[in-house]
C-alpha cells in the first residue's frame, strides 16, 4: 500500500520491536520482513537510524557475528526492557485501535 | 554475491565520510558497510545494475542523518532559540550598545586628541576624529562579541555541571 510512510511513522518502532521478538535477527533481514509485509515505503536508511534509537535506548541485546563483507554483522534479540516496550507499545495500540474502529462504527 | 572492488571501496569512503556525523564513529562506518552491501546485493539480484545500486542505496541511507542523535541536536537549537527569554535578548544588545558606546567616545577622543584639538579639528583634524570614532565603533563591536562569547561558554559549562 502506498502513502503508509506518515502513518506508520508512530509505530514503526513497535513493529521492528515485534518483529525482533520472534527471534534474533540482523538488519537487513528486518527490512525485508517489512517488505514482505508490503511495508514498501520504509526507507531502508529509516530502520537502520530506528535500530541506532533501540540500541541507544538499551531495548535489545547485540551479539556481533563474522561476515563475508568484512566488519562483524550485528544480530538484534529483544532483552527485558525492549518486551516491557513491546508490551506497552501493544497496550497503546489496542486502546488507539478500539477508539478509531468506535469512532468508525459508532451510529 | 560478491561486489566489485570498486564498489566496495566506494562503500568504504561513504561510511568513512558519515561516520563523522556521530560519537561512536566506527561502529557507525562497519554498520553502515554491512547494511549497504547487503541492500546493494538486494538490488543486483532484482536487476539493477552494481553502479545504479550503489547510487540508490547513498540516497537511501542519507535518511542515516536523520538519526536520533542529530535530531536531539536539531530540536536543543530550536528549543533554545524558541524559549529565549525577552531578557536574554535585551541584555546581549546591551552588552553590544555598551561596548560600541565606549568604542565610539574612546576614538573619537583618540581621534581628537592625536589630530591636535579645537584649533586643528577645525582645521581640518575633523578628519582623524572620523577615522577614530569608526575604529571606536568596530572595536566595540569586536569587544562585544568577545564578551558575548566568553558569557555563552561560561553558560554553557555551568549547564554541563547542572
Amino acid at each position: 500500500m502506498e502513502n503508509l510512510s506518515e502513518m506508520l511513522k508512530g509505530i514503526l518502532e513497535g513493529i521492528v520491536l515485534e518483529i525482533i521478538s520472534k527471534g534474533e535477527i540482523y538488519g537487513y533481514e528486518i527490512v525485508k520482513y517489512l517488505t514482505s509485509m508490503n511495508f514498501n515505503d520504509t526507507a531502508e536508511g529509516t530502520v537502520y537510524a530506528l535500530l541506532m534509537r533501540l540500541e541507544k535506548n538499551k531495548l535489545v541485546n547485540i551479539v556481533r557475528k563474522p561476515s563475508e563483507i568484512g566488519p562483524p554483522r550485528k544480530f538484534y534479540t529483544l532483552n527485558e526492557r525492549g518486551k516491557e516496550e513491546l508490551a506497552a507499545f501493544w497496550k497503546r495500540w489496542d486502546f488507539l485501535s478500539s477508539r478509531i474502529n468506535y469512532l468508525r462504527y459508532a451510529k | 554475491m560478491s561486489l566489485s572492488n570498486e564498489t566496495k571501496n566506494k562503500i568504504n569512503k561513504f561510511a568513512e565520510e558519515q561516520k563523522q556525523n556521530y560519537l561512536k564513529g566506527d561502529e557507525v562506518r562497519d554498520d553502515m558497510i554491512i547494511y549497504m552491501s547487503d541492500y546493494i546485493n538486494d538490488l543486483i539480484s532484482q536487476g539493477m545494475s552494481e553502479k545504479e545500486a550503489f547510487e540508490k542505496a547513498k540516497i537511501e541511507t542519507a535518511a542515516f542523518s536523520e538519526s536520533k542523535d542529530n535530531n536531539d541536536l536539531k530540536a536543543k537549537i530550536e528549543e533554545y532559540y524558541k524559549n529565549k527569554s525577552p531578557a536574554a535578548y535585551e541584555s546581549e544588545g546591551l552588552i553590544y550598545g555598551g561596548f560600541t558606546t565606549v568604542g565610539l567616545v574612546t576614538g573619537g577622543l583618540i581621534g581628537y586628541a592625536a589630530g591636535g584639538g579645537r584649533i586643528e579639528f577645525l582645521n581640518g583634524g575633523w578628519i582623524d576624529m572620523l577615522i577614530g570614532i569608526g575604529c571606536g565603533i568596530v572595536l566595540g563591536a569586536g569587544i562585544a562579541m568577545i564578551a558575548n562569547a566568553i558569557i555563552i561558554s561560561i553558560k554553557r559549562a555551568m549547564d554541563k555541571f547542572n
